[in-house]
């Protein structure tokens, strides 16, 4: 019959080119409605209010693109877009960490598989809230656990979270930490699906298991490692608890940390000045789409989809 | 001679598999070691005094276990209430998630309508947009609504999220179109393929679906935050806020109180985790 | 006068907006007044003083005993925002706590009711609150606010650390130069314990200094910014120094780990200038009950001046009752609430003679000189929209306090910044 097609809709389409128009109009109306609602009209208004002034007492008016030179041109920008992918960049470490974890944790015959996972996989299920909280604790310069345990090795140590130089990679490892389990998980669902007979047959014409690895379970695991940076480098252009809770508001490392996000947050909610919070919050975006464009354009050249 | 040499070789490669076998469960144990460390050390503070969780060098083990400070959350903070909170915002949000979710997929991934790739991309588009910079217009909304202080409040932008579609999604094209054909000879229309026959086989989605919506309402901090000046409509983590801010430097209590919001979901997972490692694993697949 | 018409537009704007959003309560409004049943929403942001407030709100209730108030306690670090926005959109609390640098928005959004003449009704005397403070609630002769409460800076100290040093306590004699030569004599690496903490704060700190040394935040007619004053310079580098040159402080990376008041309460700070509002924690202590006593601020170059600050309770005209609203907001700042918290010796209510209570609740602090100061006291400065540029302070002085920037630099880069904030104020 339609062995040809692949399963799901595109058969069922091919077969009835208009048909479903007034089922889905029914069935998505709902859907649809809540997404206009409370995802296009925010966007919608926040366009609008970029290019407006005012007080939220009084309204805002439409008056040009002030705010947006503003913002563009100002110093704070730049420098959060940049801590941004810094912090970005340092928390793709996590991917190698988590393929790393996943290969061994693949092998056959390992033993407390279940277990480890388990224990990988623990800091994704806590409050962000309160494991940045905890993450504070230990970093912190005078009493923190992290630098007794430096202490003893004689390696230096600092206020890990007020220091400038180290504050956003003290936040990286944080997240490198949270999202170790995520990655970990998808990864590991990647090597599953590598049928064994392919290993099976490298291993009989003799390859080792670096070069099993190297030739056979890296191509074929590339889509997921490349889905797994794609997620990863969207969540760190979205991050703002982590940096919120462990460094507050008055630290000396702010101005070096400050994410994009987090720069949003403090013109909207602490200045109140709802216009230069839209047009952060509008870069933020157009950031996100353009960093997540140009992996998609960087994916052909490293990622092999069988 | 080949003959004689394979079983020595195999004697050495099997040497090399134990010893590559240590070294795994080696670094796999510090690894797993450096994952938990913070819980434990989480969990340590939170029985200590508070002048002992605030010397330097820091004191590993409590020299008398403060139990009391676990009593003291619940002093200064109505526990019960923001947990019931918590938890109908949780069912509320998971509930509509599920069927907004289910509905959205089905028309994408089994039926087809004009404008269809275009919305499916809006849909998919507003994955990437960080929560934090739409709320202040969604709060908008609620309150134009006049549903500020409500627990539909709490729930509402997260149900219409389009996580679940996307998850729902992926499963429902991977089920063969027969299904839908044989059933539409049978003169079903979409809502009765939808109900009957495409929803009962996505269990393992909508389980997936499920426990990740959960996770996120339990541990949203900014939206319940703003959306709510009702201490009795207070969530445990928006109760972990003020805390830090009244006790500021209490750590003993805050380790405490965070240690309790964890929990449930901790447990949850350590008793749901295939399928919480499915949910993760199914946002994963391409 | 433009400041006039806008507040009239402002009050209509935002009486359609509420009647907007609220169709179905426009009905009720009517006979409200006596009789029947009100509710009033009324928010704060501390939860420790939230007893001491319900006992002012329960008062109320005794004497008008057909409204109920609801009291709501929103977290500090989005108390501002969820204020400005539920209180723009008409869906805000009633009565809330307001601050002196906060309250520009809601001046020039014409939020907020007049209360001269329900002060007036109450037959409250405003002599009896600090004259600065009132002033502070004020925009053309007209109150908004009347303060509820205040708080000065003193010199808080350890006396057990003082004593291990073989050190005399401080006086009401002092100057910068006994403080920071004490300050070296109570250094002790060794220990891990520093004369004084000179964290980076606005009030507790370097404001006090700043006009000590003869320098001011802002100029007078609230225009221009103070910072790049040599006087205020020198005000602000009393605290850097501590740091930079003579050591006798933590830097600002461990304040930023560990608050300054949590490691003078740990017994890492022998000195440390604070708040009058820490007492009650300090009194909870068993440690900081037992060592910690307060004296004067020390005199600057020019004076010994301590700035001054207060809540006050302001009513919104978005408000469905008015008329009782401003009631509450006058009552909960009016003698007898300032007696019932300083009862409860969470803050020094604002009322002349109801002060004593307070004093009497902490004997073994000197805490009278919290009171005594409040004669040589400056107001906290502000301006339309404080927040504009006290929002950055922190942010631009933080290279002075590292000491990567000579203070010159930091507070002239503050300086700038503060002008561009205050001219956008003017046009």
């Amino acid at each position: 019959m339609t062995v040809a097609h692949t399963p799901g809709g595109p058969a069922a389409r091919s077969r009835r080119p208009s048909g479903d128009g007034r089922w889905a109009a029914i069935l998505l109306a709902v859907p649809v409605l809540g997404l206009v609602v409370f995802y296009l009209w925010p966007l919608i208004r926040t366009a609008i209010l970029s290019v407006s002034t005012g007080n939220p007492f009084l309204g805002y008016q439409i008056t040009g693109f002030d705010n947006w030179v503003q913002v563009l041109t100002g110093d704070e920008l730049p420098r959060a877009l940049l801590n941004t992918l810094v912090y970005a960049a340092v928390v793709l470490l996590g991917v190698p960490l988590a393929m790393i974890a996943a290969v061994l944790l693949h092998q056959r015959g390992l033993r407390f598989r279940g277990l480890f996972r388990v224990l990988y996989f623990l800091p994704v299920v806590t409050m962000p809230a309160a494991v940045a909280m905890v993450w504070r604790y230990i970093y912190n310069g005078d009493f923190g656990l992290l630098n007794e345990v430096l202490a003893t090795m004689g390696l230096p140590t600092t206020a890990w979270v007020a220091d400038p130089r180290t504050a956003l990679y003290a936040v990286a490892v944080v997240g490198i930490w949270m999202g170790l389990g995520t990655n970990l998980i998808i990864l590991a669902a990647g090597l599953e699906a590598i049928p064994d007979s392919v290993t099976e047959a490298a291993m009989l014409d003799g390859a080792g298991p670096v070069r099993r690895f190297a030739s056979i379970t890296a191509p074929l695991l590339s889509p997921s490692v490349f889905l797994v940076s794609v997620l990863s480098v969207i969540g760190s252009l979205q991050m703002f608890d982590l940096l919120f809770v462990m460094l507050g508001r008055t630290n000396p490392a702010l101005a070096d940390s400050k994410t994009i996000v987090y720069l949003f947050y403090e013109e909207a909610f602490v200045r109140s000045d709802r216009p230069l919070g839209a047009v952060i919050a509008l870069v933020t975006l157009v950031v996100t789409l353009i960093v997540t464009a140009i992996q998609f354009r960087l994916q052909r050249r490293w990622v092999h989809y069988a | 001679m080949p003959e004689r040499s394979r079983p020595g070789r195999g004697q050495d490669a099997r040497a090399g598999l134990r010893a590559g076998r240590v070294a795994t469960y080696l670094v796999l144990a510090v690894g797993a070691l450096l994952m938990v460390a913070p819980f434990l050390w989480q969990f340590l503070t939170s029985v200590k005094s508070l002048r002992e969780s605030t010397v330097a060098p820091p004191v590993i083990w409590p020299s008398a276990w403060h139990w009391e400070n676990y009593q003291r959350i619940f002093d200064v903070l109505p526990v019960e209430t923001m947990a019931v909170n918590s938890l109908l915002a949780l069912i509320l949000r998971v509930t509509g998630q599920l069927l907004i979710a289910s509905l959205a997929a089905f028309c994408f991934a089994r039926l087809r309508f004009p404008l269809q790739r275009a919305l499916l991309t809006l849909f998919l588009a507003t994955l990437m947009v960080p929560p934090q910079l739409f709320i202040i217009p969604q709060y908008e909304v609620i309150r134009d609504l006049n549903w500020l202080n409500t627990i539909q409040a709490l729930a509402l932008p997260g149900i219409f999220s389009s996580f679940g579609m996307f998850i729902l999604y992926q499963f429902m094209r991977s089920l063969p179109v027969e299904l839908d054909e044989a059933a539409r000879i049978d003169g079903a229309n979409p809502w009765q393929i939808y109900r009957r026959i495409i929803l009962p086989l996505c269990i393992p989605a909508l389980a997936a679906v499920t426990i990740m919506t959960s996770l996120f309402s339990w541990n949203d901090l900014l939206w319940p935050l703003v959306i709510n000046t009702d201490p009795s409509r207070m969530t445990l983590p928006v109760g972990l806020a003020t805390l830090q801010g009244a006790q500021g430097t209490d750590y003993p209590v805050l380790m405490a109180g965070s240690l309790l919001a964890i929990l449930p979901m901790v447990l949850i997972f350590v008793l749901l985790q295939k399928q919480f490692i499915q949910g993760i694993a199914m946002s994963g697949s391409k | 006068m433009k400041w006039k018409t806008v507040t009239l537009s402002g009050a209509l704007a935002v009486g359609l907006l509420a009647g907007c959003t609220n169709p179905a309560t426009e009905g009720d409004d009517g006979g409200s007044s006596d009789g029947e049943q009100i509710e009033l929403d009324f928010a704060i942001f501390s939860p420790d003083q939230e007893p001491a407030i319900q006992a002012v709100v329960d008062a109320f209730e005794d004497e008008n005993p057909n409204i109920a108030v609801n009291l709501q306690v929103i977290p500090w670090v989005d108390y501002w925002n969820t204020l400005l926005t539920t209180s723009a959109g008409g869906t805000g609390p009633d009565v809330a706590w307001m601050l002196g640098a906060r309250l520009g928005p809601y001046l020039e959004g014409g939020a907020l009711l007049p209360l001269d003449d329900t002060i007036a009704d109450a037959g409250i005397d405003v002599s009896g609150y600090p004259e600065a403070l009132v002033a502070l609630y004020q925009r053309d002769d007209v109150t908004y606010a009347l303060p509820k409460d205040f708080d000065t800076i003193g010199l808080w100290y350890n006396k057990a650390l003082f004593d291990a040093a073989g050190v005399a306590y401080p006086n009401p004699d002092w100057t910068w130069d006994d403080v920071i030569t004490n300050a070296q004599a109570l250094t002790d690496p060794a220990a891990d314990v520093f004369g004084i903490g000179a964290p980076l704060d606005p009030q507790a700190t370097y404001y006090n200094t700043i006009y000590q040394a003869g320098g001011e935040v802002i100029s007078a007619d609230g225009t221009t910014s103070g910072y790049d004053d040599p006087a205020s310079i020198e005000g602000i580098a009393y605290w850097t120094d501590m740091i930079n040159t003579y050591g006798v402080s933590p830097d600002l990376q461990s304040f930023a780990d560990t608050e300054s008041v949590a490691q003078f309460m740990s017994g890492r700070l022998a000195m440390l200038y604070t708040g009058s509002f820490y007492a009650v924690r300090f009194a909870a202590d068993e440690y900081a009950s037992a060592n910690f006593d307060v004296t004067e601020l020390p005199a600057g170059p020019v004076s010994d001046v301590t700035v001054i600050n207060g809540l006050g309770n302001v009513a919104f005209a978005g408000s469905e009752h008015p008329e009782e609203a401003a009631r509450l907001a006058v009552f909960l700042s009016s003698p007898e609430a300032s007696q019932i918290q300083s009862d409860s010796g969470a803050v020094i209510g604002s009322y002349q003679d109801t002060q004593q209570a307070w004093v009497d609740a902490f004997p073994q602090f000197n805490v009278q000189v919290f009171l005594d100061m409040v004669d040589s006291s400056v107001v906290f400065p502000v301006s339309d929209n404080t927040e504009a540029w006290a929002s950055r302070e922190s942010e631009l002085l933080t290279p002075a306090w590292t000491g990567e920037q000579p203070v010159e630099e930091a507070a002239g880069n503050l300086a700038d910044a503060m002008n561009e904030a205050l001219a956008a104020e003017q046009g």
